[in-house]
């Protein structure tokens, strides 16, 4: 789909919806949010893109680009239900570290925000996969 | 923590197989049988254990029970786990070698691991709205192998497979909506617990009816079942093989898991309409399958029939009958299994799926002919192989509690299973290829071994099923009395 307005309105948006799903996959552990709807929203973005620059060299490179999300963020999802069972009584038990900064000082940081970046990085990439596959014309011979 | 290994495992294998995409197809094929093995080795310890210390328990997050979610492993989930786990690991061995529509690809590994760990979770769940996304899991991954290699018919089985189950679990999550604002919890011993607190002061009607409407849709019983037969013949047929074994076993568990929890004793309506079910399912799936000559359609049609006897199992409620209907899911999982194997060798030697235009394979390979001879003859229950233990029990039992018509039923459609079983037989196996298929220079093509050689993995598990029958009744047996003895469950997850 060529047109110049929603060429020109894609690029902010991927951008938009990149930056908020990011804020809404932090805000996810005590506020509505988290991985999977962030998750939801970055691949949207990048579909977006996708939709209005629509060649099929992007289409494959997109594919192509996507294809390890969803293989780091199962390992990331595995990793912090089996840091639970190495550091903790169970699997998937919440571990809390206290990350001090230079100058901005202390975060305090868990497993429960690692399975939601995993959580997080596979959505994107499946979503983005399903969408973009969906677009091709798929033959049932 | 060997709970969760079930889940684990094959999530480590997806993570692997998908990850090989790259790699050479040895190395693929390798870690493909390699996380079959592991996952089979992980059942048979929770088995062992299981058989040691009755039951085993966790809690995910290290959250207690009834407030976390809880994994708890007893002797049905323990059987259940090596069982589905031993027929994906030979379903697997047999789609390496079928070298058709493409199966030896990472993604379809990957698949057969998600639908292994959904299974494995539905097995260990101790917690209703676990049970459900484990369901989903399992759905996901054969929505895709179900529709895998994009045929036009397959579209077709796909569609209507695809609807049913969705429309199920809607009714699934409805009830267990319903369930959570009557009672107040979610996890199955707490739920136990409460309804016998409340000694049938609770009105559970309306969320057991939308589950038990979830659950059928799933095991495909009455009147429920026609998407079944629809859809298991179109896909690759390793996919078919597996799904038949596994899939609706996995919601017969859950009904018997569910039921026997809120299942009071004494409860006359729930035992007459289970051994409702299970007769209309029974006869109706025999009846239709009688008139097949689709080897794959009229296998699926006995798929049908024989829920019917798991569920009689759950109606009459005795120790005696669920015993027999654990060690029916048994023979029949395996039995069923290599019947679907077996026609895909015939298929491989013939070139047809259509009984009428098959033939002459005893003559031309004796060997398998005796595959299928032992399989159809279990499948039936002539004794002394696996499913006679499993109807013997059944039926002794129905006449212990007085079910005569019911026992009637299932020994009528164990008459008609013969029949079409015989009806395999003949078409396929005794009579000559039929004339105006021999004219187009006809020729018989070859079965890889190692297609066979999974086949007669399968027919050495159903014959030790007859030669072990005392110990696996035994097993069985330790099954159904956990199932039956919920004070016991309930102590041990909830510690009161």
């Amino acid at each position: 789909m060529n047109t110049t307005l929603l060429q020109l309105a894609a690029r902010a948006i991927r951008i938009m919806m990149l930056v908020i799903s990011v804020f809404v996959l932090l805000r996810g552990h005590n506020q509505p949010g988290g991985g999977f709807i962030g998750g939801l929203l970055a691949g949207g973005g990048i579909v977006i893109y996708v939709i209005a620059f629509h060649t099929h060299q992007l289409l494959s490179k997109t594919l192509r680009a996507m294809a390890p999300l969803r293989v780091i963020g199962l390992v990331l999802a595995l990793g912090s239900g089996v840091l639970g069972m190495v550091l903790g009584k169970s699997f998937l038990h919440a571990q809390w570290f206290n990350l001090n900064i230079p100058l901005l000082g202390t975060l305090h940081m868990g497993t429960p925000l690692l399975f939601d970046i995993g959580v997080y990085l596979a959505v994107t990439g499946v979503m983005v996969m399903v969408i973009l596959l969906l677009m091709e014309d798929r033959k049932w011979n | 923590m060997i709970v969760f290994a079930p889940i684990i495992i094959p999530l480590i294998f997806i993570i692997l197989s998908l990850s090989l995409g790259k790699a050479s197809g040895a190395v693929q094929r390798i870690v493909f049988m390699a996380g079959n093995v592991t996952t089979i080795g992980v059942a048979v310890t929770i088995l062992r254990r299981v058989l040691n210390e009755g039951y085993l328990v966790a809690q995910a997050g290290a959250w207690e029970a009834p407030y976390g979610i809880t994994m708890v492993a007893d002797t049905f989930s323990g059987i259940m786990l090596t069982l589905t786990s031993l027929t994906v690991g030979v379903v697997s061995l047999y789609s390496m070698a079928w070298r058709e529509d493409k199966l030896n690809k990472p993604v379809f590994f990957a698949l057969i691991f998600g639908l292994q760990m959904g299974m494995n979770g539905a097995f260990i769940a101790g917690d209703l709205f676990n049970l459900y996304v484990w369901f989903e899991v399992m759905l996901i991954s054969s929505f895709v192998l179900i529709s895998y290699g994009s045929k036009k018919i397959q579209l077709k089985g796909t569609l209507k497979y695809v609807t049913m189950n969705l429309v199920s679990s809607f009714f699934f999550v409805a009830g267990i909506a319903v369930l959570y604002s009557a009672v107040g919890t979610l996890n199955m011993a707490d739920l136990a617990y409460r309804v016998r607190e409340a000694n049938g002061e609770l009105n559970l009607f309306a969320p057991s009816a939308l589950i038990l409407m979830g659950f059928a849709v799933k095991s495909a019983i009455f009147p429920f079942f026609f998407w079944l037969p629809d859809s298991y013949h179109t896909p690759p047929l390793p996919v078919t093989a597996l799904f038949s074994g596994t899939l609706t076993k996995v919601g017969v568990y859950s009904m018997i898991r569910f039921y026997s929890l809120i299942h009071l004793p004494g409860d006359v309506f729930y035992t007459q309409l289970f051994l409702f079910i299970a007769s209309t399912t029974m006869i109706s799936g025999v009846l239709m399958a009688t008139s097949q000559f689709e080897v794959r359609r009229l296998l699926s049609f006995h798929i049908v029939s024989q829920i019917g006897y798991m569920i009689m199992g759950l109606g009459l409620f005795t120790r005696l009958a669920l015993t027999g209907a654990i060690f029916y899911i048994i023979g029949h999982c395996i039995v069923k299994t290599n019947l679907f194997l077996l026609s895909g060798i015939g298929y491989k030697i013939t070139g047809t799926f259509n009984l009428k235009q098959s033939g002459g394979l005893m003559k031309h390979k004796p060997f398998i002919a005796i595959l299928f001879f032992i399989s159809a003859l279990a499948l039936v229950g002539i004794p002394p192989l696996s499913g006679f233990f499993g109807k013997f029990m059944l039926i002794k039992g129905g006449v212990e509690s007085h079910e005569f018509i019911h026992v009637a039923s299932a020994l009528g459609v164990s008459f008609l299973t013969l029949f079409s079983m015989l009806k395999i037989w003949n078409e396929a196996y005794a009579k000559d290829i039929p004339e105006d298929s021999q004219t187009q220079d006809f020729q018989f093509g070859k079965a890889p071994k190692q297609l066979v050689i999974s086949s007669v993995i399968l027919v050495v598990v159903t014959l030790s099923l007859t030669f072990g029958s005392k110990f696996i009744i035994d097993i069985c047996d330790t099954a159904a009395n956990q199932l039956l003895d919920i004070d016991g469950y309930i102590r041990v997850i909830l510690n009161r």
